[in-house]
């Protein structure tokens, strides 16, 4: 009976304490002295700037996960499997970026892609590398966690034993064994990408406009408006984990 | 069919496996059992190709498979975990060998029909192993690995995460498969009697090395090494005089031998039975059987202590200052508590009569 209450109280102040500043911002974006108003969203849906800026950020974000699936989960499970000590250097080094300011990794990439023949910066070449190197330390995480908890080598050995090269191990047995982990290091990579603010302005000189980018020039100009971007951009990122979190749930329970 | 010569496999500084060779035939079921670290499961994985070996060869069917990969091995194994794919159905898991081996979609229906009927799975040919007892899930485990038809099975403590009465008749079922497939098996266990009820030979492994292998009653009569004989069930050391002895085959003969002036026909290695010495004899308990206090010719003793133990009851017996385990089924027992005093003559069932009597023949004249 205690227990069942605080259970409840933990939660309703975990909910409130969330939901408060969103709430408000919620308000604050449709009031109308006392009336409810949908203009601040109608028009900034309409606008082309907007329209533009949202699906720069879905392309970046989504290429950004795209690169980290690619680039990260082979050699991750490459390394729990068959070199221990690699894996254990490649995740303290994967740390730096979580400790690593932004504007450094951002000057950086100025300064080393402004010359010939990496001439890349003021275009938004860099940003998907960037994101996926921010998202890495979490990246690895979950997906070690998930290799540990899959008892991988145990899978892999049979697989083996029953005549499968360790490729087509990895793509029947292992990948789908993975995707949760998968899922859960994509969604973190993917907000990291639709909410990076700093290298975006600093590598791309502020002329790529990305959400965060459009979002900071709009809330300027005009705070309503502002408002209502913050919202929606909540909205995309509460889908986002509500649908990883469906799919590994389901997967999980799957079977007829 | 499979020859592993002299063995080795050192983890830095351990040497997991020492010096190990063995021969298995066609068709035969090879039990290595051992205590857990004894090395056992290292050879298996070896075999497997799943752990590389520091020295030695590993052939099969006559050909050096020690640096193949164990992909290209064509051996069925069976987990201790199963390892079943929780992404696979059951029929999926059964079929996944034949898909990585390219067979066409008919026959590889028909195989993974075949398989299930085999091990009576049928209705659940479309569930995921996580909706499955744990028999099932072995059941599973051993259509997979006998799915591409290999010449070799390896099981690893196969039977070891299920409850006694499952394992019970899994045992049976594991037999009659084996038996069926002609299947050349080797298995790992640590379990004695599952090694003793399937096997038709044991290698008893300690310390990374073989102490002992033979066939299931030569193991457990005639146990060559003390590791060997402590670890299957309990035994008694007699201090026993050879009177007389007939050679049975090149490595056994049948003594005729002498224990606190009690005679028996024993059945023992050659090279122990020398005429005239003294010899310690190995004797599981089962083998000292009760009779009356003063019947003529047996053994004197006291009775120590009586314990229960269901089919059989264990006492504890006094013989001349020395103590003594017999083991007598508790249907046949009565009248026995500690203090009572009882006659014990020795029975070496492997014995044919003929043959005891030729050896008290031999030794009249």
């Amino acid at each position: 009976m205690l227990h069942k209450w605080v259970t409840r109280l933990i939660l309703t102040l975990f909910i409130v304490t969330a939901a408060v500043p969103v709430v408000g911002l919620v308000i604050f974006s449709i009031d109308n002295e006392g009336l409810v108003q949908w203009q601040s969203y109608t028009s900034l849906i309409a606008d082309p700037t907007f329209q533009q800026s949202l699906v720069r950020s879905l392309e970046i974000s989504l290429l950004s996960v795209a690169l980290t699936i690619l680039m990260i989960t082979p050699p991750v499970w490459y390394g729990f499997l068959y070199s221990p000590r690699m894996l254990r250097l490649v995740e303290a080094l994967s740390f730096i970026p979580f400790v690593l300011p932004a504007v450094v990794l951002g000057l950086a990439y100025v300064q080393f892609f402004s010359n010939p023949p990496l001439d890349l910066a003021g275009t938004p070449t860099l940003l998907p590398f960037a994101f996926s190197l921010f998202g890495m330390p979490y990246y690895i995480q979950s997906v070690l966690n998930r290799l540990r908890l899959m008892e991988a080598r145990q899978f892999h050995e049979a697989a083996q034993s029953l005549g499968s090269s360790a490729a087509a191990s990895f793509w029947k047995v292992q990948f789908p064994l993975l995707l949760p982990g998968v899922l859960v290091g994509s969604v973190l990579v993917f907000s990291i990408g639709m909410g990076e603010f700093t290298i975006t302005q600093l590598t791309t000189g502020g002329s790529f406009m990305t959400l965060p980018i459009y979002l900071q020039v709009n809330f300027t100009n005009n705070p309503l408006s502002g408002a209502a971007m913050a919202v929606i951009a909540m909205l995309i990122a509460i889908i986002g984990v509500f649908a990883a979190l469906g799919t590994f749930s389901r997967k999980r329970n799957g079977g007829p | 069919m499979l020859t592993i010569e002299r063995l080795g496999k050192r983890f830095a500084t351990f040497d997991a496996v020492k010096n190990f060779s063995l021969t298995v035939k066609e068709g035969e079921f090879v039990t290595l059992l051992g205590p857990s670290g004894s090395g056992k499961s290292t050879v298996l994985r070896m075999v497997a190709g799943l752990e590389q070996p520091t020295s030695g060869l590993i052939r099969i069917a006559g050909q050096d498979v020690t640096r193949l990969p164990a992909q290209k091995r064509n051996i069925g194994m069976v987990f201790q975990s199963y390892a079943l794919f929780p992404n696979l159905t059951v029929r999926e898991n059964i079929a996944f060998p034949l898909r990585v081996r390219h067979w066409d979609r008919t026959r590889i229906a028909a195989r993974v029909s075949e398989l299930l009927n085999l091990v009576g799975l049928e209705h659940r040919a479309d569930y995921a192993p996580a909706q499955l007892s744990g028999g099932e899930r072995q059941r599973v485990a051993l259509s997979r690995a006998l799915a591409f038809h290999p010449p070799l099975l390896l099981l690893d403590e196969p039977l070891s995460a299920l409850d006694a009465k499952v394992r019970q008749t899994l045992r049976k079922s594991l037999k009659e498969i084996q038996r069926t497939t002609g299947v050349t098996t080797i298995m790992v266990t640590h379990d004695q009697e599952e090694a003793l009820e399937l096997s038709d030979r044991i290698a008893v492994m300690a310390g990374g090395q073989v102490e002992q292998v033979g066939s299931p009653l030569d193991v457990y009569y005639a146990p060559e090494t003390d590791f060997a004989a402590q670890f299957i069930g309990e035994i008694n050391l007699l201090s026993v005089s050879i009177l007389a002895s007939e050679p049975l085959d090149d490595d056994h003969c049948a003594a005729l031998i002498s224990w606190q002036g009690h005679t028996v026909v024993w059945k023992m290695s050659r090279a122990l039975a020398v005429k005239g010495a003294d010899s310690l004899l190995r004797v599981r308990p089962e083998s000292l059987h009760i009779d009356r206090p003063n019947a003529a010719g047996a053994v004197r003793a006291r009775v120590m202590s009586v314990t229960f133990m269901g089919i059989i009851t264990r006492l504890t017996v006094d013989v001349a200052g020395a103590r003594i385990l017999v083991d007598a089924l508790s249907s046949t027992l009565a009248n026995v508590n500690e203090g009572s005093e009882i006659g014990l003559r020795l029975v070496d069932q492997r014995v044919e009569d003929s043959v005891r009597e030729h050896v008290l023949e031999a030794a009249k004249r």
